[in-house]
């Protein structure tokens, strides 16, 4: 393997490559196929010999991958590493302390910043590398609920997410106190850049902390889930997860019993189209009933037809004959006329058929009606049909 | 038999009958049912229906089918989907449990497996404040909540939920798959 001179050098093939290395990057969770990465060089077989001579990527029989080194410097700077990377416990306090006890063991000033930079880039290193651990951890957790179907698979790799988020959480608790322990070392370095660093961080493990409090909550929510007592509970959520992964059908009795049941929520809802009868519409209100149809005129078309219509024929039925006698009409003639009132009666054309007894009730009525401006001569009678009438004249 | 009327309309329209209704007339029309049951049965027997009794529920049933076996079939997912959501809200979820809608959008929020549940409950809902209006509205429409307190939008189950239960008991599913998967 041909190490890079200088940064020059990496840098210009790195461009040169670039499309290339794109590709692989890509492709860095799979094999990337070797025809595909042939292509994107315009099929030059020694560009690609090249780079694997420089160790920047491996061919591994008909498929090519990026090398670890690169693939790892390409996902820490674009902070696409997926992967949840704690160091130590041990080895991050070290790495606090060391610095600072040498710090206090020299004399030289040189010496002295040397460490205080040195501490203050270890600071911004566990910063970083908390905050990647975090984000990391929460976006595993939820491809975990999401990606796994299978309820064993995702339970143990919840349970490993957690044992993370636990050392996670320790690693913060530890940094957080071995900061504070050294207080005093922050203030006689008097130094700004590596304040604000301590402070940066102390800051950073505050922020996430609520963030991992949430992931540890959803995690235990759900292995408690999964042990639950209730067993139709449990039953439920054997349903449930064969319905997530269609298989409810074959694995249950699901078309036997909808076979069996047969209850009206199953069935799509009844619509009733039932048109009125035309007494009710001689009943209802017409005008109520217009404005309704009116309104119904104006919804869209596909409604339209529940407008009623109403044949000719059917309007002729609507036409009712009511024989009514007007006795105030017949005042009116008799008073005009100044005859008798019985003879008035008698005469009359109602336009129908009248019995002599409904003109006798017609004759009764006036005189009772208009009393007061008759004058009524019991001396002088009539006799009509059997019957003997007082001569009933108007009042002069 | 008092109430055929009442009765008709509301379980006509698939909607549950309950003993612990929050609504006199409710109650009223379910004790009716439940002293006059046969006369009841014989009127809608007239019209090939017949009342199904649970435990503090009446529902009406088709005496022979008039929907297919695939909408059958399709009508049980949604179903168990919804309780199975509900369940995963609350294991106690059950009758008498009391529950504001809010509290199922904080859950949605909170909760990554809850939130992937609501969100397959209904196609083309993923706003959580419309996926829980539309699971209340649904529940409400059934029969299987009601309405306790407008201000706070807080709901009770009522005892048609059982019906529900009951539906997860008769499912009968192979023993060893679901020793597998439950434990």
């Amino acid at each position: 393997m041909k190490p890079f001179r200088t940064i020059d050098e990496l840098l210009s093939l790195m461009q040169r490559e670039q499309r290339l290395i794109t590709l692989l990057f890509d492709y860095r969770r799979e094999s990337c196929p070797y025809e595909l990465a042939l292509a994107s060089v315009d099929n030059a077989d020694a560009r690609i010999g090249y780079l694997q001579k420089m160790g920047v990527l491996r061919i591994n029989m008909d498929s090519i991958e990026l090398e670890d080194t690169y693939c790892h410097f390409f996902e820490e700077v674009m902070g696409a590493n997926e992967e949840i990377t704690i160091p130590s416990v041990k080895d991050a306090v070290e790495a606090i302390r060391e610095p600072i006890r040498f710090y206090s063991l020299t004399t030289r000033e040189s010496q002295k910043i040397f460490y205080v930079n040195k501490e203050r880039r270890v600071l911004n290193m566990l910063g970083q590398r908390i905050i990647h651990n975090v984000v990391a951890l929460d976006n595993s957790t939820e491809n975990a609920f999401k990606a796994i179907p299978d309820y064993e698979i995702k339970r143990q790799s919840l349970e490993h997410l957690l044992e993370k988020k636990n050392e996670i959480e320790y690693l913060m608790t530890e940094v957080e106190g071995e900061i504070e322990h050294n207080e005093a070392f922050f203030k006689v370095a008097n130094n700004l850049p590596l304040s604000q660093e301590a402070l940066k961080l102390r800051d950073a493990i505050s922020d996430v902390k609520k963030d991992i409090l949430h992931i540890g909550k959803e995690i235990i929510d759900f292995l408690n889930q999964r042990q639950i007592v209730n067993p139709s509970v449990k039953k439920l959520k054997t349903i449930a997860y064969y319905l997530e992964t269609m298989q409810l059908r074959e694995k249950s009795d699901i078309e036997g019993l909808a076979d069996r049941w047969n209850p009206l929520w199953m069935e799509p809802r009844q619509k009733w189209t039932l048109l009125p009868s035309l007494e009710q519409i001689q009943e209802t209100d017409l005008r109520g009933l217009l404005r309704r149809l009116g309104s119904e005129a104006s919804l869209p078309k596909r409604r339209r037809h529940r407008v009623i219509r109403i044949s000719p024929e059917e309007c002729k039925g609507l036409v009712e004959h009511v024989d009514l006698i007007h006795e105030e009409e017949v005042y009116n003639l008799f008073r005009a006329s100044g005859k008798d009132l019985l003879s008035v009666v008698q005469a009359y054309d109602f336009h129908f058929p009248v019995s002599f007894e409904q003109r006798v009730q017609t004759f009764c009525h006036i005189a009772i009606v208009w009393f007061d401006e008759l004058e009524v001569d019991t001396e002088r009678t009539m006799t009509v049909g059997g019957y003997e009438f007082p001569t009933v004249t108007c009042k002069h | 038999m008092n109430y055929a009327k009442d009765a008709f309309e509301t379980m006509s329209r698939g909607r549950f009958i309950t003993s612990n209704s929050l609504d006199d007339h409710e109650r009223m029309v379910y004790n009716d049912i439940e002293e006059n049951l046969e006369e009841y049965n014989a009127f809608f027997g007239q019209l090939g229906l017949f009342i199904e009794c649970g435990q503090g529920y009446f529902l009406l049933c088709r005496k022979e089918s008039r929907v297919d076996l695939e909408r059958k079939v399709q009508n049980l997912y949604a179903w168990l989907r919804v309780f199975d959501f509900l369940c995963t809200f609350d294991t106690s979820f059950g009758v008498g449990y009391e529950f504001r809608k809010v509290e199922i959008e904080e859950r949605m929020h909170d909760q990554i497996e809850f939130r992937e549940k609501g969100q397959n409950l209904f196609e083309s809902i993923t706003r959580y404040s419309d996926i829980a209006e539309k699971l209340v509205s649904l529940l409400r429409n059934s029969g299987y909540i009601e309405l306790v307190d407008t201000a706070t939008e807080r709901y009770r189950v009522t005892t048609a939920i059982r019906y529900m239960e009951e539906l997860v008991a008769s499912l009968t599913i192979e023993e060893n798959e679901e020793n597998e998967t439950a434990q």
